[in-house]
């Protein structure tokens, strides 16, 4: 048996053999959001001072030079479960209710589904392929979110420990109040739903009230930077952030509020006179569309870098300033003598997928008999969508179809996935 | 003329400046967390593709790798070189994720290397490495690291030995073993028996 001399030549005979299973390789875009990932976990997991070289020495076997084993995050506050739940014992006797600084950090990933998550008195759901981080840190608790959507009704608290969300390089502060998060490449759009928030970014400032979202497309620019640019240049070099600061609804504003309103404030648009999305300026007719979402989260592959590296790829490509409510929205109308762009419809239907999920599989069904760019996402969402529902057999024939008809399309691999998961 | 090189052989040179480097990590300095991610971060994805094969909970896990790599760098004491020991952490978390769930299989399709000019020799490479990953789905998680590591990965028994921290004995019963289990396995898959005829058994000379 021939072997090379450094290695032990079994893979070379399988390469020989032309049947070793090649690594997939991952997109610039992609390890860009992996390392930006990592280090937001290493901010909540390893601050500054945490590295501890007699607790590894203690973990480490003595002289094994072995790496302390199973780093997964998510056990060691089960450990410390006791610990907490005396601490919050203690805190109960002496009427805080503010949760333990030292609490877990927890991690929530949604793939096709949404999920709804309570964290004490405050719940938020998750949307579909989305990914949030929830950590205690010693004034806040800080929810960062990593891609997609995330709804909050967050309970009042006390002004001094506030509900942190953060989603790139905006941060949302809340203190008591209801409303939506959507990742926007750097950015980030907010819809209110009660109480009034209070936006600032680059020192602009704007009160954003019940019923209004930030910022208002129909007067925001264009971001100068491209979300492709602007994503990749945000996974390493954060730039400036967006702070929203909601009140109770009715409060009289502090002193500090009031001088910032004072401020010049950027456009605000109440939801019920936002233009529709299937509106002309969100069409983009002429420009080349791509999948316009990640469908089924994790691992996508060598396609998955163009998707998410375009503009159009992200949901809110078309303007910064939609951050739609999936239950608010209608179905697309036609606004003008253009009708809506296969676009358009497909970002509306995917609107409508939770409280109408009939008619969104109508128009992904009605989409995906088409043969532009956006039939193929609207086939795999129809599956997908079907999936959702428990429609396993129709699930399976829809994803079945989609391999056939794009084998190699951008969501080829979730549905290879998804169709396995129905089996 | 012969131009007068360093006399401090590269190796050290590397090794020294990985000490640095840890150091650096250890002190929490973000600076260097991101360059030892970006020097070593494909070899990471790479091993674990290797041992999982395409995975949805790829992203996580490479995290999860970095996460444990910069937790347990105080313990690091450059007996091995960096990269193996951190090639030990990808393996504690890849044996970590195999016992707490099971992965969800994902076809090998384009992903599987494949010059085969006949479409239906292609058809059945491909079919073989998916059914490789499916039966190593089944597998027990050490037996799968160990075959994985050195059948795919392709190392020395005694490589993969140091990375299991095992001894080089038990890591090639391990490796006999996942080897008797896949060709248990191959004689009911003829797809999966051409993929293992490829496969030269395990002997001592691969140390």
């Amino acid at each position: 048996m021939i072997r090379q001399p450094e290695r032990t030549g079994q893979a070379s005979a399988l390469r020989a053999a032309r049947c070793t299973p090649e690594v997939e390789p991952l997109g610039d875009v992609r390890w860009a959001r992996i390392e930006q990932s990592l280090m937001q976990r290493l901010d909540s997991e390893l601050p500054a001072a945490e590295p501890t070289p007699a607790r590894a020495s203690a973990r480490a076997p003595a002289g094994s030079n072995a790496p302390v084993s199973n780093a997964r995050p998510r056990t060691w506050p089960v450990a410390l479960a006791a610990t907490f739940a005396a601490a919050a014992a203690a805190a109960f006797a002496l009427h805080l209710t503010r949760p333990s600084v030292h609490a877990s950090t927890s991690r929530v990933v949604t793939e096709a589904s949404p999920s709804h998550v309570t964290i004490a008195e405050n719940s938020l759901d998750v949307s579909p392929e989305s990914g949030i981080v929830v950590s205690e840190e010693e004034h806040a608790t800080v929810l960062t979110l990593e891609r997609g959507e995330v709804s909050l009704h967050v309970a009042p608290r006390e002004k001094d420990r506030p509900f942190l969300v953060e989603a790139g390089d905006v941060q949302v502060r809340v203190v008591g109040t209801e409303f939506t998060v959507r990742r926007v490449g750097v950015g980030a759009t907010v819809t209110v739903r009660h109480g009034v928030v209070q936006v600032r970014e680059h020192g602009e400032l704007a009160l954003v009230r019940a019923g209004e979202r930030w910022p208002d497309e129909t007067k925001e620019m264009a971001p100068a930077v491209p979300p492709r640019a602007a994503e990749s240049v945000g996974a390493a070099q954060p730039q400036g952030a967006v702070l929203v600061e909601p009140q109770a609804q009715g409060a009289a504003l502090s002193q500090e509020q009031v001088a910032a309103s004072a401020q010049p404030q950027r456009p605000v648009a109440p939801v019920g006179r936002q233009p529709h999305r299937a509106s002309a300026p969100l069409a983009q007719p002429h420009s080349p569309a791509p999948p316009p979402r990640k469908q089924g989260g994790g691992n996508v592959g060598p396609s998955d870098s163009a998707v998410e590296a375009s503009p159009a790829a992200l949901p809110e490509a078309p303007g910064p300033g939609v951050a739609p409510e999936p239950t608010s929205v209608s179905a697309p109308a036609p606004v003008s003598a253009a009708p809506p762009s296969a676009q358009s419809q497909y970002e509306a239907a995917a609107q409508i997928e939770r409280s109408d999920p009939a008619r969104a599989l109508r128009i992904y069904t009605q989409l995906a008999r088409g043969s532009d760019p956006w039939a193929q996402n609207a086939l795999y969402a129809a599956g997908r969508l079907q999936a959702d529902r428990g429609a396993r057999t129709d699930a399976a024939r829809l994803l079945e179809e989609y391999l056939r008809r794009f084998p190699r399309g951008s969501n080829a691999q979730d549905a290879r996935a998804l169709r396995e998961s129905l089996r | 003329m012969v131009q007068e090189r360093s006399e401090v052989p590269l190796s050290l040179v590397r090794a020294r400046e990985d000490r640095t480097l840890v150091e650096r990590c250890i002190a929490a300095d973000r600076a260097a967390q991101r360059e030892l991610f970006r020097r070593e971060s494909r070899r990471v994805h790479a091993t674990l593709f290797r041992i999982l094969g395409s995975n949805l909970s790829m992203d996580d896990l490479i995290q999860d790798v970095f996460i444990e790599v910069f937790k347990s760098l105080p313990s690091f004491r450059g007996e091995s070189s960096l990269s193996t020991w951190i090639d030990r952490c990808t393996a504690h978390v890849a044996i970590s994720f195999l016992r707490k769930k099971r992965p969800r299989l994902v076809e090998m399709g384009a992903e599987t290397q494949s010059n085969a000019t006949n479409p239906e020799e292609q058809v059945l490479l491909k079919e073989a490495a998916r059914r490789l990953y499916a039966e190593l789905d089944r597998m027990d998680p050490k037996l799968r690291l160990a075959i994985t590591l050195h059948v795919i990965d392709d190392r020395p028994v005694a490589e993969v030995a140091q990375i299991m921290e095992a001894s080089v004995v038990a890591t090639k019963t391990r490796v006999w073993r996942a080897r008797r289990h896949l060709e248990k396995c191959a004689q009911r898959d003829p797809a999966l028996a051409a993929f293992l005829s490829h496969v030269p058994a395990t002997s001592g000379g691969d140390q």
